[in-house]
């Protein structure tokens, strides 16, 4: 197939009628720069071939203009197959259209559309495309890097094609057929990992679900034989328990202990009443016992109270005298203690009178202490006065006289630099010569000279010399310090008040002594101070108020014009203490006869209320014994007595009869079988209970298990394992034919492809080796490239892009090319390929290209037209047409 | 002395609620319902032939604890009939064992038409006590002593017909231990009139007083006798009287079994011919199971399994072992044309050929399966 010309119109950018120009065989470039419309054409010419003309698709839609989303994208195309010439032309979507010129014959739309796809070797795939070769030739910009996709009858035209090769049908493409179909039926049943599915999958799922069942339902048939067995065994032990007889004995035989219990309560009921009748006369005899003593020891107690009250009789009357004579003594030491206190309080009132006349001797000795103080204080307050008076005429301190010192050393150090500034002359003259020579008219002495200034030196009779000391700077600035610091000297000492230094340090001097005699001054003073009053003028005043307070205190004293002749304090105060020691004296004796007289009172008192007591007991008693035999006489006590003592052993024999009529039975051990067979009788009843109510159940569970027909059901469920069983092996070798037939069949079918694919790898070896020497490619049944072997052997998908473009190019080229060389139709066009190519690769791609482009039509589209442009191709163009299109 | 004679009907083995594991979900319906069913035919049996009783030797039930619908099912199907006495006794499917089955019955309540004779003790056949029956019924699945020894003592009005009634064997089949066995000479040794027994489901005359009466409805390919599928209808003229038998088929169904070598069409013709014509006028009360070997060519398969799908719809069921297996000649193997599928049938009948049987097996159905896919896709090539 050669294209020679196509045009476009309402497509996308093409909006007029434009033109691809320059097409013819061999190799074609368009090259243009990006967004010029290269893919559009590409499109154009794929919807020209591959889309019906009435075909409504999105893609299909697609192509319409932007500007005229109404307009009806139209394809003319001008091509030759086996040197017919054709002419195609397709309207779409509005006034969809189409015709087909092949030779002279015409045709039109579902015709042409139907021609075109016999001549074109298309095959519809529904939703209004067709596929074919051309899918795989035809490489749309980026989908070079991807390898050409072969279904449907490009793949069924190639493998036709290549098994034309083998001179043979190899069955390939059955077998791999009946290999999809087997794989479907084992799909049924298997999933993608093995995995049972479908109805092999629910027989597994039954038979298991089955299987469990049956165990479940076994389990309850075991648990149901149990349970019947149990039953047997319930029943057994109530026919046991349940037995008459031996109720019936163990009946009798507790009213029987019953019967015997009940005497033994009578027996012991009596026994009971004649120990308490042997009680009650025991209790008659002890009574009438009692009531004899009781009146026995009212008598002794009558006669003791007799003897008690003649005792305190006389008690009363020792404590009668006792208190008189306590009495009297008392009296006496009374008068002595008041004599005693008289003389005290004379003593103390003498001790008074000495004591006030003591204290005023006490207060007039401080009255003249303090006086004296007063007088001294003022003494050394006046001396402090006049030292500081003193003082303070004196102007030459410490600070003054370093200050007149600092100024003096100043000036002596100006000097001292003014002479060094002075012309120094020394000589030794005789002293006649000396006599000779003034200075400034001044006769030398000395034996050296410094002048300072311009001086005329005299000799007498030789002349004038005048010396002038050189006037520089220095010098007048050493006089003028010399000159200031002289100034400022006597400055100082005007100010101190003296005229020169050794006036200053007498006066300094004074001034030191003036300031002793103050700190003299001020320590006598601070002497006389009170420590707790450092204040002068406070202390003063202090000793002043003492003064004045002694004043008041001694006027305040009345004046005892017997004070002199008063004894001395030591006198009164030893009378003093005797007078005290008197009346201390005077009490305890006081004391002494007054307990006595106060314990023989007591004494009295309680001798008194005794005797009353017991004077009343006594009558009490003696009127309740008078009654008492008035009412009872002892004669009538000792009867009572005897005919209590006769009823005791009456009773006491009765007692005895009694003992001797107990029964041998032990009511314990009766009371002991009672409860046993009490016991018996209730366990058998509440075992009877037990085992009925136990029955009961396990009939209830047996009923209810063999209501649900645990064997019928076992064995339904055993026939449903069964047949699920049967299913899921027949499932399993449904899969075990399939997976055989389908790796023999997959074992053929590759063994037929790799036969038929043998050509198609020849022929793209040449332009492959042109590209990589000795390399060789691996395809796959779907004619996909699926490895490179060069020195090792490498997948396709881990190659580099430029290198899986380049293969993937040449694989397209190698197949045009051997369908060329088969008679069929070939025709490649590569969109934007080889874009990840270098420079040498480019070139070596270039030499394959042109090679192949000897049979086979290749365009080219590029915006890399200078890299292109070393292919020696035609140079194709696109032109406006003037003449809008028809159709 | 007035003899007196008695006709009834002898009967065993319904086995009410029994299984058929290898029936589908239909067949197995309809096979458990004439299970039933046969209950009818055999009290109408008895209708026609005049007898009044009609004594059932023993496995009335297949399992030991069944549903309360099938506990119940043949009770109602037998008291439809109050005219007949129905006198049964506990066989080894259904033993008198405590709380069992026939304690059920017990509590649900008899009709006054069906006798559970299961204490061991004679009892009147019929009102006026012209025949006794002597029963012979197992208390457990298995016993290790005779089931009938004590027919011997079993004391009858004198002059009455005595009529045992039992469920056992009387022939050791090679098992390790002896269960419910019956003594053979059992209806001479206790002056029996007519000993029924049940127990064997086929129909089986043991002597001229001691017979099997088998199956009403046969469930099983391989049974003794005739298999089954007769009730006995026995005639007694008196107490010493040779009883008069006579068979009487109540079953429905024909349980068949066939096996077949298939080499050629004509062998495919002949077999099905033969499972045809074996109830032609209703194959569908037809039970075959079919073993099949041999080889046929890739048509004949075809044909073969165009004739199973066709007796497989026509019979009640129609279970088939093994399969024939496609001649590996060079002629068939041309069926597969040239090229890989042709090398795949090659392969495949070479791996038939040889190795284990499993292993074969399967490669003979590969084979066979890519053979119908390529005739399919042949035939469906316009």
């Amino acid at each position: 197939m050669i294209l020679h010309g196509m045009e476009v119109a309402h497509l996308r950018k093409f909006v007029t009628p434009t033109r691809l120009c320059g097409l013819g065989p061999g190799l074609n470039v368009l090259a243009a720069r990006n967004e010029f419309g290269k893919s559009t054409l590409l499109a154009a010419l794929r919807a020209a071939f591959m889309w019906r003309y009435n075909s409504t698709n999105r893609l299909i839609k697609e192509l319409r203009p932007l500007a005229d989303q109404g307009a009806g994208p139209s394809v003319h195309v001008d091509f030759s197959i086996n040197d017919i010439q054709c002419h195609l032309e397709k309207r779409f979507l509005s006034r969809a259209a189409m015709s087909l010129r092949v030779g002279e014959a015409t045709f039109a739309n579902a015709d042409a559309e139907e021609k075109l796809h016999e001549i074109m070797g298309l095959e519809s795939q529904g939703r209004g495309e067709a596929c074919g070769i051309w899918n795989a030739l035809w490489v749309a910009q980026g989908d070079s890097l991807k390898q050409p996709e072969l279904t449907g009858r490009a793949g069924t035209s190639l493998t036709a094609c290549l098994e034309g090769e083998l001179g043979n049908i190899t069955g390939g493409a059955e077998a791999t057929r009946f290999l999809a179909m087997v794989r479907d039926e084992r799909a049924l049943l298997l999933d993608g990992r093995g995995h049972p599915k479908g109805r092999y999958k629910t027989a597994i799922t039954e038979e298991d679900a089955a299987c469990a069942e049956i165990t479940r339902l076994r389990e309850r048939r075991r648990m149901l034989e149990d349970d019947i067995e149990s039953l047997a065994e319930q029943r057994r032990l109530l026919h046991h328990a349940d037995d008459a007889t031996r109720h019936e004995q163990e009946t009798t035989d507790l009213a029987q202990a019953r019967r015997e219990r009940d005497r033994l309560h009578q027996h012991a009921a009596r026994l009971k009443a004649a120990q308490a009748e042997v009680r009650l006369a025991q209790g008659g005899v002890t009574l009438a016992q009692e009531n004899i003593a009781s009146r026995a020891k009212m008598e002794a107690e009558r006669q003791h109270l007799c003897t008690v009250v003649d005792d305190l009789r006389t008690a009363m009357d020792t404590a009668q005298q006792r208190h008189e004579r306590a009495e009297q003594a008392t009296t006496a030491r009374q008068h002595d203690l008041e004599h005693a206190m008289a003389a005290q309080r004379a003593a103390q009132d003498m001790h008074r009178r000495v004591s006030r006349r003591e204290q005023a001797s006490i207060w007039r000795r401080e009255h003249t202490d303090a006086t004296t103080l007063v007088t001294r204080l003022e003494h050394a307050a006046q001396q402090v006065a006049q030292a500081e008076l003193h003082l303070a005429t004196l102007h030459v301190d410490d600070a003054m006289m370093d200050r007149l010192r600092q100024a003096e050393r100043a000036a002596d150090h100006a000097c001292a630099r003014y002479s060094e500034q002075a012309t120094r002359i020394e000589f030794h003259l005789p002293p006649d010569t000396a006599r000779q020579i003034s200075i400034d008219g001044v006769a030398l002495s000395g034996t050296h000279l410094e002048i300072t200034s311009a001086t005329t030196l005299r000799i007498a009779g030789i002349g004038d010399i005048r010396i002038t000391p050189p006037g520089d700077g220095d010098h007048a600035q050493a006089l003028h310090a010399r000159t200031q610091t002289r100034e400022a000297l006597t400055a100082l000492l005007t100010q101190a008040g003296c005229v020169d230094m050794a006036g200053a340090m007498d006066i300094h001097a004074a001034w030191r002594q003036a300031g002793r005699a103050v700190s003299e001054a001020r320590t006598m003073q601070a002497h006389l101070l009170p420590t707790d009053m450092p204040d002068p003028a406070a202390a003063l005043a202090a000793a002043k108020a003492r003064v004045m307070e002694r004043d008041r205190l001694l006027a305040s004293i009345a004046q005892d014009p017997d004070a002199a002749t008063l004894p001395p304090m030591a006198e009164v105060q030893e009378a003093v203490s005797a007078a005290e020691t008197r009346v201390e004296r005077a009490r305890a004796a006081l004391l002494a006869p007054d307990g006595e007289a106060r314990q023989a009172r007591d004494l009295l008192t309680r001798h008194r209320t005794e005797l009353e007591q017991a004077h009343q007991q006594l009558e009490r008693l003696t009127l309740e014994l008078t009654r008492d035999r008035v009412a009872r006489p002892d004669a009538a006590l000792a009867t009572q007595h005897q005919q209590a003592q006769a009823t005791r052993d009456t009773a006491e024999s009765a007692l005895r009869a009694c003992e001797a009529d107990r029964p041998e039975e032990d009511e314990a051990m009766v009371d002991a079988r009672i409860s046993r067979l009490e016991r018996t009788l209730e366990e058998r009843r509440t075992r009877v209970g037990e085992l009925r109510q136990a029955i009961a159940a396990l009939s209830s569970r047996i009923e209810s298990a063999e209501g649900d027909g645990l064997d019928e059901r076992i064995a339904g469920h055993e026939r449903l394992r069964d047949g699920h069983a049967r299913e899921r092996a027949e499932c399993a070798r449904q899969v075990e034919i399939l997976t055989l037939l389908a790796d023999t069949l997959a074992t053929t079918a590759r063994t037929a492809t790799e036969q038929y694919l043998a050509p198609l790898t020849r022929a793209m070896e040449p332009a492959l080796r042109g590209l990589f020497p000795r390399a060789q490619v691996t395809l796959g049944a779907d004619f996909s490239i699926t490895g490179i072997t060069r020195t090792t052997t490498e997948e396709f998908a881990d190659l580099s892009d430029g290198t899986r473009e380049q293969i993937a190019v040449l694989a397209r080229l190698g197949m045009a090319d051997l369908l060329h060389t088969r008679g069929q139709q070939a025709m490649v066009v590569l969109d934007d390929a080889l874009t990840f190519s270098d420079s040498g690769r480019m070139e070596q791609m270039f030499d394959i290209l042109t090679e192949i482009s000897r049979r086979v039509q290749i365009i080219i589209l590029t915006c890399r037209s200078e890299q292109f442009a070393g292919l020696g191709a035609r140079r194709l163009s696109v032109e406006a047409v003037e003449q809008a299109l028809p159709l | 002395m007035i003899i007196a004679a008695m006709r009834f009907v002898h009967t065993s083995d319904w086995q009410v609620g029994k299984v058929f594991r290898f029936a589908d979900d239909d067949t197995q319906s309809v096979l458990q319902d004439q299970r039933l069913e046969v209950i009818g035919r055999i009290g109408r049996l008895a209708r026609d032939q005049g007898a009044s009783a009609i004594v059932v030797a023993g496995d009335i039930y297949d399992h030991e604890i069944p549903v309360d619908r099938t506990l119940r099912q043949p009770i109602e199907r037998m008291r439809q009939f109050p005219d007949l006495c129905w006198h049964l006794i506990a066989g080894n499917h259904d033993p008198n064992v405590p709380g069992g089955i026939w304690d059920r019955l017990h509590a649900i309540g008899l009709p006054d038409n069906v006798r559970a004779h299961l204490d061991g003790g004679p009892a009147a056949m019929d009102p006026h006590g012209t025949a006794w029956v002597i029963p012979g019924g197992l208390k457990r699945r298995h016993v290790a002593t005779d089931p009938t020894a004590e027919m011997d003592s079993a004391e009858t009005p004198p002059g009455v017909i005595r009529v045992g009634l039992a469920h056992g064997s009387v022939r050791d089949f090679g098992g390790d231990e002896a269960q419910n066995r019956i003594a053979i000479d059992r209806a001479r040794r206790a002056g029996l009139s007519y000993l029924a027994l049940g127990d064997w489901h086929g129909t089986q005359c043991i002597d001229d007083r001691t017979w099997y009466s088998g199956t009403p409805e046969i469930d099983g390919f391989d049974r003794g006798g005739d298999g089954g599928g007769h009730a006995l209808v026995v005639d007694l003229a008196g107490p010493n009287a040779r009883p008069e038998v006579t068979s009487h088929r109540v079953g429905r169904f024909v349980w068949h079994r066939d096996t077949a070598t298939l080499t050629g069409a004509q062998d495919i013709t002949a077999l099905e011919h033969r499972l045809r014509n074996i109830d032609p006028q209703e194959a569908g009360r037809v039970l075959v199971w079919l073993s099949v070997r041999g080889a046929l060519p890739l048509e004949g398969l075809q044909t073969y399994q165009d004739m199973l799908d066709a007796l497989g719809s026509a019979l009640r069921l129609l279970r088939v072992d093994g399969e024939p297996t496609l001649l590996a000649d060079a002629d068939d193997l041309d069926l597969f044309g040239t090229g890989a599928v042709r090398t795949a049938a090659t392969i495949l009948s070479e791996r038939a050929g040889q190795g284990d049987p499993a292993q074969r097996d399967i490669a003979t159905a590969a084979l066979r399966r890519l053979a119908l896919m390529v005739h399919g896709q042949k035939g469906n090539t316009p």
